[in-house]
C-alpha cells in the first residue's frame, strides 16, 4: 500500500496521472509507461527482441509463465475462468501491439509491465460491464475523449468484409496495420518480388476491401447502435 | 489537397510528428471528401488491427488448447506407463509368490522324503549291526521294517535283556512330516490327530527316542547315543573306556571293559554307585512351544523303565546326556546344561557355568 501510495505522489509531483480505483486496489498507470524503471532482466529483453522479429510463439511461453499470476488477480476480482483467459490473451495481445510500436522500449521488468497491463483490462472490463448495467456513467474525461458517443465504430462489419479478400491480402493488410511489419518483412512473408511490390499490393488490397465493404454495408451500418 | 495526395498515408500510419498530424487535420477536415475518405480509411484500418487482435488471440488460445492436449496426453501416456509398470510389478509379485510357495511345497515333500530316506537309510544302517547283536544274543526279534529304538549297546554278552526293541509310542516317535503342521499326509501317516495329541506344539521329527546310559568307570562321564552314532555299538565294544561312548551294560558289566577285566578296584565312589544302580534309559520327546523362548526340561516318570523326559525348545537335535559325580547334564547343541531329574516338574534348563564340569563334558 505505501508503495502505491508512493507511486501516486511520485505521479502526482509529475503534475499528471491517472489512477484506476477497484476496491481496495490501485492501479498506477504510470506502470504502462515503458520507462518507469530500468529493471528489465536479460530474459525479457529476449522475450522483446522475439516479439520484434515477429515470433508469435513467445505469447504462449508468457502464457504459461503468466496465466497463474493474471489469473488470480481475475478470480480475486469478480471474475471467472473466462474471465481470466480473456484478460491473458488481451494483454498478450496488447503487449504484442505495443512492443512493436516504432521506437518501443521496455524499461521496467516485463512481469510489472504485463501485470499492469491485465489489471487494467480487466478494469475497463469490469467498467464497461458495469456501465451496461447502468452502474456507473461516462467520465468526463471519457466524454471529453469521444465525440461519437452513442455512435461507436461498429468494426465488425471490415472484419467480415476481410472473409472474403485473398488470404494474401488479408495477411498483408493484418501484417502491416496489426503486425507493423515493414514492407520488406511482408513481401518476404508472403513470396512477393520486393518491398514496392508489397506496398503496391497492400494499396489494392485496401482498395479491395473498401471495395467489399461499401457493396455489401451502408454508412448507417458503420456505427454501433447503442440504444438496442 | 486531393485523395490521392501522400500525406494522407503517413497520416493514417502515424508516421508525422504530432504538429504535422494537428495542421493536417485541420486541411483535411475543410475539405469534406477528403476528411471522410481518412476517417472511412481509419474505419478500415481499426477494423484490420481488431482482425489481427482476434487473429492473434485465437492463435493464443489454439496453441494453449493444443498444449493442454498435449499436456494431458503426456501425462495419460505417463500414466499409463506407470500404470502398465505396476501393473506388471504385481502381475511379477504374484507369479513370483506362487512359484515361491509351489517351490515350498515341492521343498517340503522333497525334504519329508529326503528324511523319510534318511531315517530309512540309518535304520538300514543300523540294521545290520542290530541283527548281528541281537543274533550274537540269540535274539532274532527284529524285523527288516521294524522300527528300532538306537539303543546304544556296549556289550552285547548283557544285553539281551537290555536291549530294547524300540517302543512304537508315537509321543515319542514323530514322523518327520508330523513337524510340518501344513502337511496333512504328516498327520496320516503318524495316524495321529495331530492337533488332539500335542495342541499347537512341534514334536520334533526323528532325534531321540531312547537313550540308555551308564556309568563311565573311568571319566565318571556317562554319555548317551543318539540315533546319528550307528556306530556306536562297535566303539563301545572297542573300548569301553572311551570316555565319550559308554554303551548299553547290564547291571554288572559296568565295572569291567570290554576285555572283561574287573576294573572296580580302579573304581571311584560314584563308579561303585553307579554299579549299584539300575541302568537309565531315557525316552525324549522334543517339543516347541513358541511362547517359551528358553529351553526347558519336564520329566514325566518312566515308562517301561525308561525315563520320560520332554525338552521343550531345545533348538537342536544333537543331544547328549552325561552322568558325572551325582548330576546329570544335558548337551543341546554346543551348549550344556544341568539336567534336574524332579519326577512331575518342569523346569528351566540352567546353563553349566562350571568351567572344569565344561571341560570334562567336552572331552
Amino acid at each position: 500500500m505505501n508503495q502505491i501510495l508512493y507511486r501516486i505522489l511520485t505521479q502526482f509531483r509529475r503534475s499528471s496521472f491517472t489512477l484506476y480505483y477497484e476496491g481496495f486496489t490501485f492501479i498506477d498507470e504510470s506502470v504502462l509507461s515503458p520507462r518507469a524503471m530500468p529493471n528489465q532482466t536479460r530474459k525479457d529483453t529476449e522475450i522483446v527482441a522475439r516479439i520484434h522479429e515477429g515470433d508469435r510463439e513467445v505469447l504462449i511461453d508468457l502464457y504459461k509463465q503468466y496465466e497463474a499470476m493474471i489469473s488470480n488477480h481475475v478470480l480475486q476480482n469478480s471474475g471467472n475462468e473466462d474471465d481470466a483467459k480473456d484478460v491473458l490473451q488481451d494483454t498478450l495481445v496488447a503487449l504484442w501491439q505495443n512492443v512493436r510500436k516504432p521506437h518501443f522500449e521496455l524499461t521496467v521488468q516485463l512481469s510489472t509491465y504485463l501485470f499492469a497491463i491485465a489489471k487494467n483490462t480487466w478494469l475497463k472490463q469490469l467498467d464497461k460491464r458495469k456501465r451496461m448495467k447502468g452502474e456507473n456513467y461516462i467520465t468526463g474525461k471519457e466524454i471529453a475523449e469521444s465525440a461519437n458517443v452513442g455512435q461507436q465504430m461498429d468494426y465488425s462489419i471490415v472484419r467480415k468484409a476481410m472473409e472474403s479478400l485473398q488470404d494474401k491480402c488479408r495477411n498483408i493488410l493484418i501484417m502491416f496495420y496489426f503486425d507493423g511489419f515493414d514492407m520488406k518483412t511482408i513481401a518476404s512473408a508472403n513470396g512477393l518480388a520486393s518491398a514496392s511490390v508489397a506496398k503496391a499490393k497492400k494499396h489494392q488490397c485496401l482498395k479491395g476491401l473498401e471495395g467489399i465493404i461499401k457493396q455489401k454495408y451502408s454508412a448507417s451500418d458503420f456505427y454501433l447502435n447503442t440504444e438496442s | 489537397m486531393n485523395l490521392n495526395d501522400p500525406r494522407i498515408e503517413a497520416y493514417l500510419n502515424q508516421e508525422m510528428s504530432e504538429a504535422d498530424a494537428q495542421a493536417f487535420e485541420q486541411e483535411a477536415q475543410a475539405i469534406s471528401e477528403v476528411w471522410e475518405h481518412i476517417q472511412f480509411q481509419q474505419f478500415m484500418i481499426q477494423g484490420i488491427r481488431d482482425e489481427g487482435a482476434a487473429e492473434l488471440k485465437d492463435f493464443i488460445a489454439n496453441r494453449m488448447t493444443e498444449e493442454v492436449e498435449n499436456d494431458f496426453t503426456s501425462r495419460n501416456i505417463w500414466w499409463s506407463v506407470a500404470a502398465t509398470l505396476i501393473i506388471l510389478a504385481v502381475g511379477l509379485g504374484v507369479t513370483y509368490k506362487f512359484q515361491w510357495l509351489g517351490d515350498e511345497a515341492k521343498s517340503v515333500v522333497a525334504k519329508t522324503d529326503a528324511n523319510q530316506g534318511a531315517e530309512k537309510s540309518a535304520l538300514q544302517k543300523l540294521e545290520p549291526q542290530l541283527s548281528e547283536s541281537k543274533s550274537a544274543a540269540g535274539n532274532n526279534a527284529f524285523g527288516a521294517d521294524t522300527f528300532l529304538m538306537p539303543e546304544i549297546i556296549a556289550d552285547n554278552e548283557e544285553s539281551s535283556d537290555a536291549m530294547v526293541e524300540a517302543p512304537m509310542n508315537e509321543d515319542v516317535f514323530a514322523s518327520p512330516l508330523k513337524d510340518d503342521k501344513r502337511s496333512d499326509m504328516g498327520r496320516q501317516m503318524n495316524g495321529l490327530d495331530y492337533d488332539k495329541e500335542i495342541g499347537a506344539v512341534n514334536i520334533a521329527p526323528f532325534v531321540v527316542s531312547a537313550i540308555e546310559i551308564n556309568n563311565s568307570p573311568l571319566s565318571n562321564v556317562t554319555s548317551a547315543g543318539t540315533v546319528s552314532k550307528p556306530n556306536a555299538k562297535r566303539k563301545a565294544k572297542s573300548s569301553i573306556l572311551s570316555d565319550t561312548i559308554v554303551g548299553y551294560a547290564g547291571k554288572s558289566r559296568v565295572a569291567q571293559n570290554a576285555e572283561g577285566d574287573d576294573i572296580s578296584s580302579n573304581s571311584k565312589p560314584a563308579f561303585k554307585k553307579a554299579t549299584s544302580e539300575a541302568p537309565k534309559q531315557f525316552l525324549i520327546t522334543l517339543s516347541e512351544q513358541p511362547e517359551i523362548t528358553k529351553p526347558q526340561v519336564f520329566m514325566g516318570g518312566q515308562a517301561n523303565g525308561k525315563i520320560k523326559l520332554t525338552l521343550w525348545n531345545a533348538g537342536t537335535s544333537d543331544i547328549l546326556i552325561f552322568h558325572l559325580g551325582d548330576e546329570y547334564y544335558l548337551q543341546l547343541g554346543n551348549d550344556f546344561y544341568y539336567l534336574p531329574l524332579i519326577p512331575g516338574s518342569t523346569a528351566n534348563l540352567k546353563p553349566v557355568a562350571d568351567r572344569a564340569i565344561l571341560e570334562k563334558l567336552k572331552q
